[in-house]
């Protein structure tokens, strides 16, 4: 274990770098268990993250963000690629030097519902982690989770409810509550609050900004809204069918959209002024399938400016300055 | 910072506290059990199980007092022992006439000892020698029901009331401990194929397929008379035998865990209990087991039913229980050995029929009212 | 700090208490739900002829074993001849209920109408125009104005769709239903029609598709179709862009808002997006826990906002044009539906609340033309 924690130096503060990160699910296999047909949920991704910054993830459902979430956290194994937590590469370690890591790294899920155990009470689910870990004495575990449900704005008599009795947005607080437990680095948010009510997303998201400046928190916020990614992240990320089409901080990504597919995604919000009349970009037809998709540039099928040379080859991806990485063909003339 | 967290922590708290104070729920395990208890049926099972055990485990000692254990002792109170070294133990039955009678557990009506006792010193030591003398056995054979024996007698002078009871305790016992053994292995075997699956998946899954495919009974009967010819005592055989068919039914609850851990491992909450880094056996066995106790219990009250008639089935075979044991299987079987009896004595083989009818229905209510009890889809 | 309050259970005497009471409610309801009826026993009148639908004090209650959830609590509102209109709210506030409650699709039997009335301007094949009270029709008769004169579409449109059979198959009977002496050739005719009145591209080939073969956004244009193939007066769209992606929500309310133009009947929409309802709506109702507290025309509603819950609403929606740092917030959450105070449901979570709040929940009042409120920040000084 001592080894591996010091055969990389800890000399850049980048808590997480990814390289060109992997990830492939088998489709088919033969008898003897030969892949024949594969699909590529995460192709060659890369991006460093300084500790307490916020990486935002956009993407629509397929586009590999939940796998790039859970091959960070190895609950997927990657397929290529290396992923360098806290200066220390964690990519091939074995399950047991990883469950000392795990409780450095944690992860927020989208649906409060089946994330939480049915059968714990809320006091039994956030204990379990700190006892197993060994966080504090036993003696003070207690004491402990009740503290760590007061800042997630938990009341302490839940600590005998069972998750079923409690609203979604209650139910995320514990998930939370739970993520933190451990005391951890880096916590991937999997679009945590699209399944909550307005009023509430707005609760949460405010706790979670509110704890990260507490327990100088990283986070990697992934999510489908790019006006809720405003709200929480200083560097976003845009991916399209498993691969990553734009990077760069907020402000760039927001005052200077390069990619088409991101431009497309900003108009397609609806936004709540009935006078406002824009100019709407509205991408045809649907987004194509993972386990097949189209040559080239992946977003030529639905791309408003795609050209000839779209269709072959695959753009690069490169940096227009500042950090700012776009995979776009228009921009290489 | 700290304290402004706590500031606007609070803030929420105490906003939400009095709409959150009016709310009263019900705890979950009045949910199920009121649940349970609104259909009529699985009250009725309930009655009907209840009713048996109280039948079988503590009717006797109302309807026939138990035999006391006596110890022979000499004069100065040492036991007697017998010629292992064992001390002589007479059983004494306390008839109502008032008459000792010395005789087996549930005999009662086939013979009445007569006892007589005398006390000698030999050497200074005092022994006490009891000596019986044998009546009326052949009278009691067949009779009708009367005050004396409720549902009459049996072919050999058993009292088939008392024997129902005695009956009952073996089939009971007997059934739950086969369902008892069947469903820690078949939780363990199909914990373990669920949860890892791939290759041990595979290899725990074929040997189910294999011993689903074995027949039952064909293979009870060669056991049984593998039994026969090692000469066990008639009180093991049914045990060897509930372990036999432990080793059958596993399969059947393996699979069930397995397929409701295939379908658990994908919730967020296993991704989350691996994302905090816990052990193998704790996954397993704190979180992945226990959510599917649910459909274990129904399933578990279910099997009580037919292990019931498995047991019965056997007895009647004459592989099960063997007299001078009672089972109520065993005493159906008594028909097989007389036409006359199926005919002209209902009273000798009816009741265990009963019995044996409303212990099936009775655990099948039960199992169909925990079904709905405990259906998490019908949860708030 | 380690001492817990009690979890505030239910005991077994009020349990049963609550069980004795709903089952003798919820008999006297069913017993009207299946009653046979003469049609004029539940013929009604508009109080406007322009309405195609009024909902007139509607109470929805569901008798659960914790208690009776008033999950619509006297909900008023009209829907205009050719308008949307846009029903907007939080889970839990009742606006699917109220939406089932208008298709008779609440499950009993613990969801029961308990009061109100739901008048529809039908209009029968004939030419005639009946008013139904659809609120007190026999489940028998039903079928009268439901998936003809009204239709509904889902917001899942994976599982709305019967896996078994092709889309040619389940368009078909649709027709088959509504003209019974249509020809097959007819009724595919008519189904190749609606296919590309949603702007599929190529009908003939989803025409023999099967539900699985189609993506998403593909099957809600096919639901979409299929409540089209009726010719109703009214559709219910209930959270139908709720579970597509931003680009695919984008392309389905593009369709929308193009049918609106070109079928001859009004929409309901129910959504908790305020985006889609600036995008959608003509006239707006807002709900809360199982009560309408602010309706107006779209443009009142998000220029000149009234109840505090509409104006928070607003303010905490992330938008891409604001720039704050910090999200406005309403605190608190949703209330439990079982024993609703007496006040204003919204006080707990109000910054606003004025010493009348702890009194009777407030009335409705029109502040401006069309633009009603219910709240007593607005209320006449008496």
């Amino acid at each position: 274990m001592a080894e591996v924690l010091n055969n990389e130096n800890k000399t850049s503060e980048n808590i997480l770098e990814v390289r060109n990160l992997r990830k492939c699910f088998p489709l088919k296999k033969t008898m003897t268990g030969k892949v024949t047909q594969e699909l590529v949920a995460v192709d060659d991704v890369s991006f460093t993250l300084k500790a307490g910054e916020t990486l935002g993830i956009v993407g629509e459902s397929g586009c590999g963000k939940t796998t790039l979430g859970r091959t960070i956290l190895k609950l997927h194994k990657s397929s290529g690629g290396k992923i360098i937590f806290d200066g220390v590469d964690i990519t091939d370690l074995k399950p047991k030097q990883m469950r000392e890591i795990r409780k450095q790294m944690q992860i927020i899920f989208q649906d409060p519902y089946s994330s939480l155990p049915p059968r714990s009470t809320v006091g039994g689910i956030l204990s379990e982690p700190v006892a197993v870990h060994n966080i504090v004495p036993k003696s003070e575990v207690k004491d402990y989770v009740l503290d760590l449900m007061e800042k997630c704005g938990l009341r302490d008599y839940y600590y005998e409810r069972y998750p079923h009795e409690f609203s979604g947005g209650q139910r995320q607080r514990i998930c939370i509550a739970r993520a933190l437990s451990v005391k951890p680095k880096l916590v991937i948010c999997d679009e945590p609050v699209s399944a909550l009510d307005v009023s509430i997303q707005a609760q949460i998201i405010n706790l979670l900004k509110q704890l990260q400046k507490d327990m100088n928190l990283t986070y990697v916020f992934i999510s489908h809204d790019l006006s809720v990614v405003k709200f929480i992240s200083d560097k976003i990320g845009v991916m399209y069918l498993g691969s990553m089409v734009e990077f760069g901080t907020k402000e760039d990504i927001f005052a200077n959209p390069l990619h088409p597919y991101t431009q497309a995604l900003f108009s397609a919000i609806p936004q709540p002024d009935p006078d406002l009349k824009m100019n709407r970009i509205i991408l045809k037809g649907d987004i194509p399938s993972p386990a097949n998709p189209p040559k080239g540039c992946r977003f030529h099928t639905r791309c408003p400016y795609a050209t000839d040379k779209c269709k072959e080859e695959v753009p690069e991806y490169r940096d227009y300055g500042n950090g700012h990485f776009v995979a776009c063909h228009l921009l290489q003339k | 910072m700290e304290e402004q967290t706590k500031v606007e922590s609070t803030q929420t708290n105490d906003t939400e506290a009095p709409l959150d104070k009016n709310v009263r729920l019900m705890s979950p395990t009045r949910m199920v059990v009121r649940r349970f208890f609104r259909s009529r049926l699985s009250i009725v099972g309930l009655i009907m199980v209840v009713s048996l055990f109280l039948f079988s485990f503590v009717g006797p000692y109302f309807v026939a007092d138990l035999p006391d254990e006596v110890v022979q002792t000499d004069a100065n109170g040492n036991p007697i022992l017998d010629e292992n070294g064992d001390p002589i133990i007479t059983y004494v039955y306390h008839d109502d006439d008032g008459k000792w009678g010395e005789i087996e557990l549930d005999k009662r009506g086939m013979t009445e000892y007569a006892v007589s006792e005398t006390t000698y010193t030999v050497n200074g030591v005092t022994y006490t020698l009891r000596q019986t003398t044998e009546t009326n056995i052949e009278d009691n054979m067949l009779a009708p029901p009367s005050g004396d024996h409720i549902l009459g007698t049996d072919n050999q002078g058993y009292d088939i009331f008392v024997r129902l009871m005695y009956g009952g305790r073996i089939s009971l016992i007997v059934s739950f401990l086969a369902v008892f053994l069947i469903t820690v292995l078949g939780v363990i075997m199909g914990g373990i194929a669920g949860y890892f699956g791939g290759f041990i998946d595979n290899i725990i899954m074929r040997v189910c397929d294999i011993l689903i495919c074995l027949p039952g009974i064909p293979i009870l009967l060669i056991i049984s008379t593998i039994l026969d010819a090692s000469d066990i005592d008639a009180k093991y055989r049914i045990y060897l035998l509930m372990i036999y068919l432990t080793f059958i039914s596993w399969p059947g609850t393996a699979r069930l865990v397995r397929g409701q851990i295939l379908s658990l491992r994908e919730q967020e909450y296993m991704v989350a209990a691996e994302a905090m880094g816990y052990s193998v056996p704790r996954k397993i066995f704190k979180h992945l087991v226990p959510n599917v106790m649910p459909q274990l219990i129904v399933s578990m009250s279910l099997s009580l039913g037919s292990m019931i008639l498995y047991e019965a089935t056997l007895s009647y075979l004459n592989l099960g229980v063997k007299a001078p044991y009672a089972a109520w299987g065993t005493m159906i079987n008594i028909i097989s050995q007389d036409q006359d009896i199926l005919q002209n004595h209902l009273n000798v083989w009816v009741p265990a029929g009963i019995c044996i009818v409303v212990a099936v229905l009775g655990f099948n209510f039960i199992g169909d009212g925990l079904r709905d009890a405990l259906d998490p889809k019908a949860r708030r | 700090m380690s001492k817990i309050k009690n979890a505030n259970r239910l005991t077994g005497k009020e349990v049963r208490a609550i069980a004795k009471q709903n089952k003798k409610i919820i008999r006297k309801l069913e017993a009207y739900k299946n009653r046979k009826a003469e049609e004029t026993e539940y013929l009604g009148h508009m109080s406007k002829p322009e309405n195609i639908l009024e909902i007139d004090n509607l109470h929805t209650y569901f008798f659960t074993e914790q208690g009776v959830v008033k999950a619509v609590n006297g909900v008023s509102f009209d829907i205009p001849k050719n308008t949307t209109v846009g029903v907007v709210g939080e889970s839990g506030c009742g606006k699917s209920v109220t939406s089932m409650s208008v298709m008779r699709l609440v499950q009993g039997p613990t969801g029961q109408i308990y009061s109100g009335s739901i008048r529809f301007n039908a209009k029968l094949d004939n030419g005639e125009t009946k008013v139904y009270d659809i609120a007190k029709m026999p489940m028998d008769d039903i079928h009268k104005i439901r998936g003809n004169q009204i239709a509904m579409i889902f917001q899942e449109p994976m599982t709305s769709l019967n896996p078994v059979f092709t889309i040619g198959q389940q368009l078909d009977e649709v027709t088959f239903i509504n003209h019974p002496e249509a020809t097959k050739e007819d009724a595919k005719a008519k189904s190749l029609e609606m296919l590309d009145l949603v702007g599929i591209a190529m009908p003939e080939r989803v025409y023999d598709a099967y539900p699985h073969e189609l993506s998403g956004g593909m099957r809600q244009r096919v639901m979409i179709s299929m409540a089209l193939a009726s010719d109703p007066r009214l559709i219910i769209a209930d959270e139908p862009t709720t579970a597509l992606d931003v680009t695919i929500q984008a392309q389905i309310l593009d369709l929308l808002r193009d049918l609106k133009t070109r079928i001859d009947g009004s929409i309901m929409l129910i959504t908790h997006d305020l985006g889609i309802i600036a995008e959608m709506a003509d006239y707006v109702v807002v709900m809360y826990a199982g009560r309408v507290i602010e309706k107006g025309p779209v443009s009142e509603i998000f220029h000149n906002p009234l109840h505090p819950y509409t104006i928070g609403l607003q303010k905490s929606k992330p938008t891409l044009s604001s720039d704050s740092d910090t999200l406005f917030n309403i605190p608190g959450n949703v209330p439990n539906p079982v024993n609703m105070p007496n006040h204003c449901y919204f006080k707990e979570r109000c910054g606003k609340c004025i010493g009348k709040c702890s009194g009777e929940y407030p009335r409705m009042i029109e502040v401006t033309p069309n633009h009603f409120v219910a709240c007593h920040l607005y209320g006449k000084e008496d």
